[in-house]
């Protein structure tokens, strides 16, 4: 005779004792930090210190794929270097174009060899360098 | 952490004020006040940064504080004259909403503890709000980009203004506080939710159900705009549902402004008031629209295009879409296993929250054939978003569930 209330007070007690399952909340607390590569962003920061608002920069890094590493090198750096046009090498469809090289202003190298042609270096450190394209 | 702090007091000065002339009829509780007075206050942040940027005048933390200051003061005359009842005595504090407060501060310290993690939040909230930080007002030029594929230039801005807001406080941009940002959203439902379930259970009852919604509503999406499209959503559907108007139709228009979900929600309370029989009410859902219209006026101006695509419709995913979800273990398992027991133990009760349930059902459903046109892989596009699409509606489902057994453990019906 009594049984629905009896079954509400079953309900809401599992329906509280879920919400309360702190797992959610842990699961962010184990999450990997935003910079798995703690050096590319510092050596994104001094990008940003020696380019100039509106200024194009092209990112190169050692990513074979848009997928494969170049998503989170490119938004990255677009994060860090706010305010500048920052342009990709790599499309998300995973071809190369590097001929975007000959519309930047500068180049950011990060993790690789410079590159070649008229380029002037700026500012090299944390393993990679800034250059400055020569008209 | 001071920034952070002045952008919530202009926020809730602002926003307090609002919520006085929006909810006088209901006699609110000061705490639900408090919580809408957030919810209104980030929305005018919203509003009074994209006005500056439309009328060409920029963001400097004097431009915005001004014309924050002038919304608020001409709120405040009005806001002055509001005679206010006193809200339902169960929602005075009990020492079970200590639990709460334990829940909401153990999220804002995870939120607090390190700069924003999220790979989202520096690829689409976060980017937004630091680039137009720079440039002072929207930067179009970053939106049309060619380049942008990931961050969504079609998404709404309210999110990405109110960091903008701390920002602007800090004199830089520092992705350091902005983390508790998404359990101010989660504070501010709860406040609401206490007073809501306070009007309809017994006193400790109300404060019990309040933690568990709480603790559902405070998103483990950190820095992401799902905590104001749930906050916004959840507080505009359970207002609808006591036909506390315009203000439950300015929060759902709110809810659009945070996330493209929140049009679908709109449309979807509007299919629900017709069919549990509300169908004047429909036409009182005018300001969801109103405030939704800017932003999508300016996204069909610029052409600013989302990445779902009907031209991808395909009716042989639906098999693929169902396995996908089902592989996608909810990340609160015992919750589930107690809202499938109320739908069975308690169906008969059901009905007295169709609205709200029904709104869950046909937004979920919505939500799973929006990956009928994803042109993305649906595995990868179901793992990616299905748990956050899904707090969506499971933090109303969870009131109405609450409320449901709540009441009728207390009363028997």
């Amino acid at each position: 005779m009594h049984s629905k209330p009896l079954l509400a007070r079953v309900v809401f007690a599992a329906v509280l004792l879920g919400a309360l399952d702190p797992r959610p909340l842990l699961r962010i607390r184990s999450e990997p930090p935003a910079d798995l590569l703690p050096e590319y962003v510092r050596f994104l920061a001094e990008v940003k210190a020696r380019s100039a608002p509106g200024q194009s920069i092209a990112v190169a890094a050692p990513a074979r794929s848009w997928s494969r590493g170049y998503s989170s090198i490119y938004y990255r750096a677009s994060y860090i270097l706010a305010g500048r046009r920052v342009i990709p090498l790599i499309d998300r469809d995973d071809s190369f174009h590097f001929e975007r090289l000959g519309e930047v202003e500068l180049v950011a190298v990060w993790g690789m060899g410079g590159p070649r042609g008229r380029y002037a270096l700026l500012w090299s450190g944390h393993h990679g360098a800034l250059y400055r394209r020569l008209p | 952490m001071t920034a952070l702090l002045l952008a919530l007091t202009q926020i809730v000065v602002v926003g307090l004020p609002a919520a006085l002339l929006l909810d006088r009829d209901d006699s609110p509780s000061r705490a639900r006040l408090l919580g809408e007075a957030f919810l209104l206050g980030s929305g005018i942040v919203w509003l009074v940064l994209f006005t500056l940027s439309g009328l060409g005048l920029g963001w400097s933390r004097l431009s915005v504080t001004v014309a924050l200051l002038v919304v608020a003061i001409s709120l405040w005359i009005p806001a002055r004259k509001v005679v206010r009842e006193a809200g339902p005595p169960e929602a005075r504090a009990t020492w079970i909403d200590l639990g709460t407060l334990i829940v909401l501060g153990a999220h804002a310290f995870v939120a607090a503890e390190k700069p924003v993690r999220h790979g989202d939040f520096w690829a689409i909230w976060g980017l937004k709000a630091r680039v137009f930080f720079e440039h002072g007002s929207i930067d179009w030029a970053f939106l049309l980009g060619p380049f942008n594929w990931y961050q969504h230039s079609d998404y709404p801005l309210l999110l990405p203004f109110n960091y903008l807001l701390v920002a602007l406080h800090e004199g830089g941009w520092s992705d350091r506080w902005m983390g508790p940002v998404t359990t101010l959203y989660a504070v501010a439902l709860a406040l609401i939710v206490r007073d809501l379930f306070a009007r309809e259970l017994p006193r400790h009852v109300a404060a019990l159900a309040t933690l568990g919604v709480a603790a559902v509503g405070a998103s483990p999406w950190i820095g992401l705009a799902d905590a104001p499209m749930v906050a916004y959503g959840t507080a505009g559907l359970l207002l609808m549902r006591r036909r506390v108007t315009p203000l439950s139709a300015i929060l759902l228009g709110l809810a659009a402004c945070s996330k493209n979900e929140g049009l679908l929600l709109i449309a979807v309370v509007v299919l629900v008031l017709v069919l549990v029989g509300r169908v004047r009410e429909v036409v009182s859902l005018w300001p969801a629209v109103a405030l939704s219209v800017p932003w999508l006026a300016l996204r069909a101006w610029h052409r600013l295009e989302g990445d779902l695509l009907p031209s991808a419709f395909d009716l042989d995913r639906v098999g693929p879409i169902l396995r996908g979800i089902a592989q996608e273990p909810p990340a609160r398992p015992l919750l589930w296993v107690g809202l499938a027991a109320a739908l069975v133990l308690l169906v008969g009760s059901l009905r007295r929250e169709r609205f709200v349930l029904l709104t869950c059902l046909f937004q979920g459903l919505a939500y799973v054939a929006v990956y009928l046109i994803s042109p993305h892989d649906v595995s990868w596009h179901i793992v990616y978003s299905w748990p956050r699409l899904l707090e969506h509606v499971t933090v109303p489902l969870v009131f109405a569930t609450l409320l449901i057994a709540g009441s009728t453990a207390t009363t028997g019906k």
